[in-house]
């Protein structure tokens, strides 16, 4: 198909508009945290910094102790995203290949599970974590970051499975390998890009997680990168260029993982409902 | 000269300002889903149309919505629940107020369990937050998630 001048024309300004749409509250907190003060709460505000300052990204880092929420939401996501890509796949088989009764009620409550809000939870996983003395803990917000992402892993991961072919196993079995041999060695080879997928959306799900993170982290030393930054302001402080300039910081590693990775994580979420 | 406002300051504003940050937040999350639904639909059906003479207008209402619907239902099914437990920009923008005027769900039965210690009262909001996000589960998963499972079962 070609495309007239105007259809040309047309299609550039749409896609500008929609980027410019998309990115801008980034490029918006972006172009604050690197504004002198002055220029913060200059009115009207302006859009690009006249002298690029890190004063702001200085003060997120040794008064704010940015770097430590950094390190929190690396170990807290990054956990979180191995354990939930071990238990997921273990799940995830089974549920794929394996004759089970109920199969369809096994999935579907999965998926339910998936979609509550997190407040219906909350208060029982908090006393929950009270009495373990888990508050405050890494391993208390791991846990149940498993619990919220698992469903959404082992989705995906069974959509991933069943769309491998059933021979491979078949032979592998008539060689004489057990199941635990099938997964290891011919699924989780062939499967690595569905795995990949899954492990990227459960990282995304945990280093943005935010209620959570606030009930469980009440101290600033475990607390991760969304509630630490919004958590910067005091009580009568507004610190927009520390909170811009940390959020910049926070949002890059994501930005970085989503460009080069975005199509298999669109794959990943319309697994099985779009490609039909 | 501009009069700037704080839309944060009234209630009917700072609600719509709330929805207007989730929307613009969460809008490029939907188009992902509808362009990945937009690449299964086949180009020889447009040419097909245009052969018959369809103009853009039909080609789009005959051809690539009725095509995108699976897509779009997914989509929906994501964002409503998504939108049911916002939380964090509430927190962060207006804390539940002016008054009550930005006091979701999720935000009432947080205050309600955790900042004012009502462990009974804010249980029971959990309890019918549950049963409200039941029930739109249901009729949502009675819609889509059927044809989800037939299809990913129906493969060998």
């Amino acid at each position: 198909m070609t495309r007239t001048v105007t259809e040309r024309l047309l299609l550039v300004l749409g896609v500008t508009c929609g980027v410019v749409f998309s990115l801008a509250p980034f490029l918006w907190f972006a172009s604050i945290g690197f504004k002198q003060q002055v220029e913060i709460t200059a009115i009207p505000p302006g859009l690009i910094p006249h002298d690029l300052s890190f004063t702001a990204l200085h003060a997120a880092i040794f008064k704010f102790g940015l770097t430590r929420f950094i390190k929190n939401s690396f170990v807290v996501a990054g956990s979180t995203t191995i354990v939930c890509m071990i238990v997921g796949c273990l799940a995830a088989y089974p549920l794929a290949r394996l004759r089970i009764r109920y199969k369809r009620v096994i999935l579907l409550s999965i998926l339910a599970v998936a979609m509550f809000p997190q407040i219906s939870i909350a208060g029982p996983v908090w006393r929950i974590l009270r009495a373990l003395g888990w508050l405050n803990t890494y391993q208390g917000l791991i846990i149940p970051y498993l619990a919220l992402t698992l469903p959404l892993s082992v989705w995906i991961l069974a959509n991933f499975f069943n769309q491998l072919p059933a021979e491979l196993e078949e032979a592998a079995r008539v060689d004489g390998a057990g199941l635990f041999q099938v997964l290891t060695k011919v699924i989780m080879p062939l499967a690595a890009p569905g795995v990949f997928t899954a492990a990227l959306l459960t990282f995304i799900y945990s280093w943005n997680e935010f209620f959570f993170a606030l009930l469980i982290m009440t101290e600033s030393d475990v607390q991760t990168l969304p509630v630490g930054i919004a958590l910067f302001p005091g009580e009568f402080t507004m610190p927009w260029g520390e909170i811009s300039a940390a959020s910049t910081v926070a949002t890059l590693p994501l930005i970085v993982l989503v460009l080069f990775f975005q199509k298999r994580i669109v794959a990943g979420l319309t697994a099985g409902s779009v490609k039909g | 000269m501009v009069a700037y406002e704080a839309w944060l300051a009234s209630p009917f504003e700072a609600l719509a300002a709330v929805v207007l940050a989730d929307v613009w937040k969460t809008s490029s999350f939907a188009a992902l889903i509808v362009l990945a639904g937009l690449q299964t639909i086949p180009d020889e059906l447009y040419e097909a149309a245009r052969i018959d003479g369809a103009n853009a207008f039909q080609r789009f209402f005959k051809i690539t919505l009725p095509l995108l619907k699976p897509a779009i239902l997914v989509a929906l099914l994501f964002r409503t629940m998504d939108a049911f437990r916002v939380f964090d920009l509430v927190f962060v923008m207006t804390q539940g107020g002016p008054g009550d005027a930005t006091n979701v769900l999720q935000f009432y039965g947080y205050r309600k369990l955790f900042a004012e210690g009502m462990v009974g009262y804010g249980s029971a909001v959990s309890i019918v937050v549950f049963l409200l996000v039941l029930g739109v589960s249901i009729i949502y998963l009675k819609f889509i998630g059927a044809g989800i499972l037939e299809k990913s079962e129906a493969r060998p």
